[in-house]
């Protein structure tokens, strides 16, 4: 059975301020699949993550998810993913139960589903009695928390997570870890950053490693060793 | 006197000049302009002989005026507390920074670090008050012994105020209020004794020093008790990194957090923490934080509008042809502007799928209400200058149809711009609008050809030289 291609990027270049800062990156994240992308420090694995939800835009290439490219139909590609950004993006003047309400309008998550989900998640990351503060009134670990719920409410293909565990207390990491599971059994792909490489193996499926701004190597989890490091030939 | 911490803290304040000197290098190598350079030269050189010129014209007065500026001097100690107590809503007066803060992490004690901040500014301050009474002195005929006295004065004062405006900074705003209304009543009740009873003003500048400096010794020891650091550090940042000529170089303002004000408050009342009923609250509730960190932008623009509006038809009447088209152009051009703004400000809309239909409703009434301060003042300007007639009557419509399908358009553009799909009206049909909406403040009937830009814009598709401008 061959795999579905949910997220492809096709030779795509990234500069900033006239420097480029990642060149002919190549790569396809698998149907259920989960992929993490790794790399020393500097190598640009936030920077792919940022221009692959159109934060940042890139100079060259293409990138699609499911097939709808993101120079296409911005808005439904933007349907495609979610995104669990490494710093909590949350907005100030919302409590964190308006922030899901937030997401449930933008992805159209139907009610029954908004209710159960909110409920198991803000249950299984203790959140329970934080859902009308706001984010300001909050630990980080706590926002984060509400972030990384935001991200889970809505039904779609590709899950964007960069560094996940950032932030999470132990409880939290590991049902984390556990939902991604789920989610990729039941189809989401994946794709991540991480620093933990105990995790890439007991996660990933594949991996993308980045190195001073090209793919130096990819492929199963199991051809994945260590970490290249900056500068090395 | 801590040696250790004087050394790092005098170190970690030449690093901070350093790096702005950088930025200010940087910033004089971009805009440098030799010819700029020479005529500010020879216009400096110019306005210095005049200046020159001019005071010795004022010689005779010299002596007038500085008899009246030696009671005045007896001023200052009073007028240093209020402006202390004023700035305290504002300003600490202390430098106290993210790098202090660091600082007193290590084994440096925040005590310290407040006097060496202290000991700096004040001996600045002197030191600024003491060459430009030199100045003073050598430049104009005012005595060295006038200067250097009201030089004293201020030094003195300025110094003894500073633990108040420090102390006040970090208490709550209605404590402020009290001690600035409190503050405000002793100063006018010495000062009302003092001219009863034909006091010199010294007695009163004695009396209030010899007060400051008995607060002072209560409120020195005291000087990191219950200090707001986050707020104080906050404040300080953008106050020393708030650079004016590489922020209108590079467009970033660095601006403290405005979180505790009175309209902040009201707008986090418990109200606002009770969940949406209808996604629409939510977005209204963004829109009016937007508008609200936005305010100088909506203000300015709404004034301006208003100004061409009503201040230049007044004197000329028939400008309103043009003054009408510019000003309800202007504000949707803003509004459009700001409106784009909220996704871009914020990255977590640039994410997630934008519903479109929501936040142009929403904002539309938000735009429509300011919109609608034009038309009361058209109105208003109209029936002054001709009094009522039947025209106004279709103008007003004109106006109020043709500005709300303008706004519209724009909004729709600019979600468009967002969402990559660049969806951009003709600009020829807007031309047309505009010009039958002066015209038509000429000749009401011209009114009627508003209806055509909208009607050529539906049916495009079928008007071969539309579609091919298009």
């Amino acid at each position: 059975m061959t795999l579905q291609s949910v997220l492809t990027i096709n030779n795509c270049h990234i500069s900033m301020r006239d420097e480029i800062v990642l060149s002919q990156i190549t790569f396809e994240v698998q149907q259920g699949h989960i992929t993490a992308l790794v790399g020393h420090n500097g190598a640009g694995k936030s920077t792919l993550i940022k221009t692959i939800i159109g934060l940042l835009e890139k100079q060259s290439g293409a990138i699609a998810i499911n097939g709808i490219d993101q120079d296409g139909d911005f808005l439904e590609y933007k349907y495609q993913f979610s995104y669990i950004p490494e710093e909590p993006l949350l907005l100030n003047e919302l409590t964190i139960f308006q922030h899901f309400q937030l997401y449930q309008k933008s992805y159209h998550i139907p009610d029954a589903l908004f209710i159960d989900r909110i409920q198991t998640y803000t249950e299984a990351f203790e959140l329970m009695d934080k859902l009308d503060e706001y984010p300001e009134s909050l630990s980080k670990g706590m926002r984060q928390k509400a972030q990384t719920i935001c991200a889970l409410l809505p039904e779609v293909p590709l899950l964007l997570i960069d560094e996940p565990f950032m932030g999470l207390d132990v409880y939290a990491g590991t049902y984390l870890e556990q939902l991604l599971k789920e989610r990729r059994d039941q189809g989401t792909s994946i794709l991540l950053t991480t620093h933990q490489l105990d995790k890439v193996h007991n996660l990933a499926d594949d991996f993308v490693m980045l190195k001073d701004g090209r793919i130096s190597s990819a492929g199963s989890i199991d051809h994945f060793d260590q970490l290249d490091r900056r500068g090395t030939l | 006197m801590n040696f250790s911490t004087w050394e790092v803290y005098r170190w970690v304040r030449g690093q901070r000049f350093k790096r702005k000197r950088r930025l200010y290098q940087q910033a004089f190598q971009l805009t440098f302009d030799v010819t700029l350079a020479i005529y500010c030269a020879v216009l400096g050189a110019v306005f210095l002989l005049m200046a020159v010129d001019g005071l010795q014209q004022l010689y005779p007065l010299f002596d007038l005026w500085q008899a009246s500026l030696g009671q005045l001097v007896w001023l200052l100690p009073s007028a240093f507390i209020l402006w202390a107590c004023g700035q305290s809503f504002f300003y600490p007066g202390l430098m106290f920074t993210t790098s202090e803060l660091k600082l007193s992490m290590l084994p440096h004690t925040r005590s310290h670090l407040l006097w060496h901040i202290a000991l700096v500014r004040g001996t600045a301050c002197t030191a600024c008050a003491f060459l430009a009474a030199m100045i003073t002195g050598w430049l104009t005929p005012f005595t060295y012994s006038f200067a250097f006295y009201s030089a004293v004065v201020f030094s003195l004062f300025f110094i003894l105020t500073m633990p108040l405006q420090w102390w006040l900074f970090s208490v709550s705003r209605w404590k402020k209020l009290f001690v600035f209304a409190a503050v405000s009543l002793f100063i006018s009740g010495v000062r009302y004794i003092t001219l009863y009873l034909e006091l010199h003003g010294g007695w009163v500048g004695l009396f209030l020093g010899l007060l400051l400096l008995i607060w002072n010794l209560y409120l020195i020891p005291r000087s990191t008790q219950g200090v707001d650091w986050g707020r104080t550090v906050e404040v300080n940042d953008a106050k020393v990194w708030n650079l004016k000529i590489i922020s209108h170089m590079t467009g970033v303002f660095i601006k403290p957090p405005k979180r505790y004000g009175v309209l902040h408050s009201f707008i986090r009342r418990r109200r606002a923490k009770q969940r949406f009923t209808h996604i629409h609250q939510l977005y209204h509730r963004l829109w009016r934080y937007h508008l609200h960190h936005q305010f100088t932008y909506v203000w300015k623009t709404i004034l301006a509008c208003a100004v061409i509006v009503t201040v230049l038809p007044v004197h000329t009447p028939w400008i309103m042809y043009l003054t009408l088209p510019i000003a309800v152009f202007v504000y949707i051009e803003v509004a459009a502007g700001l409106f784009a703004d909220q996704f871009r400000k914020q990255p977590i809309l640039g994410i997630i799928p934008i519903e479109e239909q929501g936040w142009l409703r929403t904002f539309y009434k938000w735009s429509a209400v300011g919109m609608s301060f034009l038309f009361i003042l058209f109105a208003v300007v109209m029936i002054n200058l001709h009094g009522l007639y039947a025209g106004l009557s279709l103008q007003l419509l004109g106006l109020g149809f043709w500005s709300l399908y303008d706004l519209q358009q724009r909004l729709r553009e600019r979600i468009s711009i967002l969402q990559r799909t660049e969806k951009k009206g003709l600009e020829v049909l807007r031309l047309t609008g505009y010009v039958c909406l002066g015209a038509g403040v000429f000749f009401s009937p011209v009114i009627f050809g508003l209806i055509l830009p909208p009607l050529a814009a539906k049916y495009r598709e079928k008007l071969p030289f539309l579609r091919l401008s298009a």
